[in-house]
């Protein structure tokens, strides 16, 4: 019989700085959560090709979220993301309404670049520059430990869940949130909340309501760090051991 | 270089959520893989979950969130993917989803606003055969095919199948009562001319054909005011309440379920924006405007509200 290991105790916390790595603008949850991690990176290692003020990411924000009706992708985000010598699209702020309406113009010939990628590299992490952002799904929120615990420094991680199935148990949409820290004792996950922002403390969710939102969206763990870090899976048993067994 | 060790799920449906996170977008997921014996393949469906949010002045804002499913991913045992799901096709499967959820909205809009259509830039630009074609058989009492030009032909017909005019002869006709009915109901003389009777005529075309004419004539620019009005009163029929909206809300909400076909080609217009459209609806009592933000009109949103039951969302999310 396999014994399932249950950690205990509290994690390290991501040490993140509320005042330096929230934006003002736009509250789109996964762009807001990646532009929190990358400047979370940018403190750590002033050498990546991000840029640093507020403005810039602000801007990515706002131009990332809801341009399509099935939602923001890593590919959208790369597409979006800032670089320190791009020219600044605050230049565009002022236009307003009449620059998005430029956005939605072409994003009907924005094809997903499908044929930029090799066959099978479909689920491959997405690169940029020096920071990568890569798409796991945890067996359970006890994998969610390494990557604060064993990572040095720690890595941010961003939990997309369905928000709704959390707190009502009835499908709704997908949120996504960046992982402060775990408290096994207690079966807590404290979290920041981009649209929690402004009240510059992490939000509290217990593990059996967090589970029921997050196994809607398979566990969905966006781990973003830039290169040098390696992240292997080791699998467990899983449904395809078993139809390898059934199936000649 | 730092290692880090993680235990994975791995199934055709955590694959699938990878795939749908990188490429495809997180308003998707997938449902339960099944899997084909015969072809040793695994079928994940997907579903789009839309949201829409409402906000309102005093901070309380609620998120409506719409479920279609648009499609399957097929995988191999390997779980490799072996037929994806294009970004283009995906967007068409939301939106014709979308579209079939408020028909009921959609053909309540059109015929309340029948009327008042024709005074709107894209009909007028894009239906201005009708408005020709009316204004000559009605000056003439007849029209012929063969003074219009072989293109003309699709427009005549639409006229005929609409009754506004009848065959007298090889390819000529002639108004109908109906249309000499409308003559007379607006009353020619002092600011009143043939125009104004070609306007209620392409206005009623829009509303009864709308079908034919975005689908057969493959003229979409004006479908960019019926999907807004659309867009709002959907919503608002949810919310229970004329609720007051942003100008910018209404466009996030257009940028994803909006038809972009349509988009394009007003866009392509010169001179004209969102902004625009937005207006000429409240010019013509649609909508209407307070303070700084739209709100519906009451009677059209009293009329509307009977059909809550057939276009509820899946469900919704009430935040401060």
């Amino acid at each position: 019989m396999t014994r399932l290991y249950v950690p205990r105790g509290v994690t390290r916390p991501l040490p993140f700085d509320w005042k330096d790595f929230c934006e003002n603008q736009g509250t789109d949850c996964v762009p807001a959560c990646f532009a929190m991690s990358a400047r979370y990176w940018k403190r750590l290692k002033p050498d990546l090709p991000l840029p640093t003020d507020r403005e810039s990411w602000d801007d990515f924000i706002l131009f990332t979220s809801a341009r399509t009706s099935r939602g923001t992708s890593l590919l959208r985000l790369l597409r979006n993301i800032p670089t320190p010598d791009r020219t600044p699209i605050s230049e565009l702020h002022d236009q307003g309404i009449e620059a998005l309406q430029e956005e939605v113009a072409s994003e009907a010939s924005e094809l997903e670049p499908e044929e930029l990628e090799p066959e099978g590299a479909e689920l491959e992490p997405v690169r940029l520059s020096n920071l990568v952002l890569d798409p796991r799904t945890p067996a359970s929120i006890g994998d969610l430990k390494a990557a604060l615990d064993y990572a040095d420094p720690p890595i941010p991680q961003i939990l997309v869940f369905d928000k709704v199935m959390m707190t009502r148990r009835v499908e709704g949409g997908s949120h996504a949130v960046l992982l402060l820290k775990l408290d096994f004792d207690k079966e807590k996950l404290y979290v920041i909340d981009p649209t929690l922002r402004t009240r510059m403390e992490p939000d509290v969710y217990d593990f059996n309501n967090f589970n029921h939102g997050w196994e809607a969206l398979s566990n969905l763990n966006i781990m973003v760090y830039p290169v040098g870090f390696k992240v292997v899976s080791s699998s467990g048993p899983t449904i395809m051991d078993f139809v390898r067994r059934v199936l000649p | 270089m730092t290692a880090l060790r993680i235990r994975e799920v791995s199934t055709p449906r955590s694959v699938a959520m990878k795939y749908i996170c990188k490429r495809l977008g997180l308003n998707l997921r997938p449902g339960e893989a099944t899997l084909d014996k015969e072809t040793r393949t695994w079928s994940v469906p997907i579903k789009a979950v839309i949201p829409s949010k409402v906000s309102r002045r005093e901070g309380q804002s609620t998120t409506f969130f719409y479920t279609f499913n648009v499609g399957n991913l097929t995988l191999d045992m390997d779980l490799h993917i072996t037929k994806r799901l294009g970004a283009v096709e995906l967007d068409d499967a939301i939106l014709s989803q979308w579209n079939d959820l408020n028909q009921v909205i959609q053909k309540e809009i059109l015929q309340y606003a029948r009327e008042r259509w024709g005074k709107l830039t894209f009909v007028r630009t894009f239906l201005r055969p009708i408005y020709t074609l009316v204004i000559a058989v009605l000056d003439q009492k007849q029209a012929s095919v063969s003074d219009f030009g072989v293109d003309s032909e699709k427009w005549f017909e639409l006229l005929r199948t609409s009754g506004y005019i009848e065959p007298m002869g090889d390819r000529e006709f002639k108004p109908t009562n109906l249309l000499n009915g409308l003559q007379e109901r607006i009353g020619l003389g002092v600011g009143h001319s043939d125009f104004d009777v070609a306007d209620l005529v392409a206005g009623n075309i829009f509303a009864n054909q709308y079908d034919v004419i975005s689908d057969k004539l493959r003229i979409h620019a004006p479908s960019i005011y019926v999907d807004t009005a659309k867009l709002y009163y959907s919503d608002a029929v949810n919310f229970k309440e004329i609720v007051p909206m942003e100008q910018s809300e209404l466009f996030l909400k257009y940028r994803q379920v909006g038809n972009r076909q349509a988009y394009r080609e007003a866009m392509s217009q010169k001179s004209f924006s969102f902004g625009t459209v937005v207006s000429e609806l409240i010019a013509v009592g649609l909508l209407h405007r307070r303070q700084e933000s739209i709100i519906g009109d009451q009677k059209l949103f009293d009329h509307l509200v009977q059909f809550r039951d057939q276009i509820s969302p899946s469900s919704e999310l009430i935040s401060e």
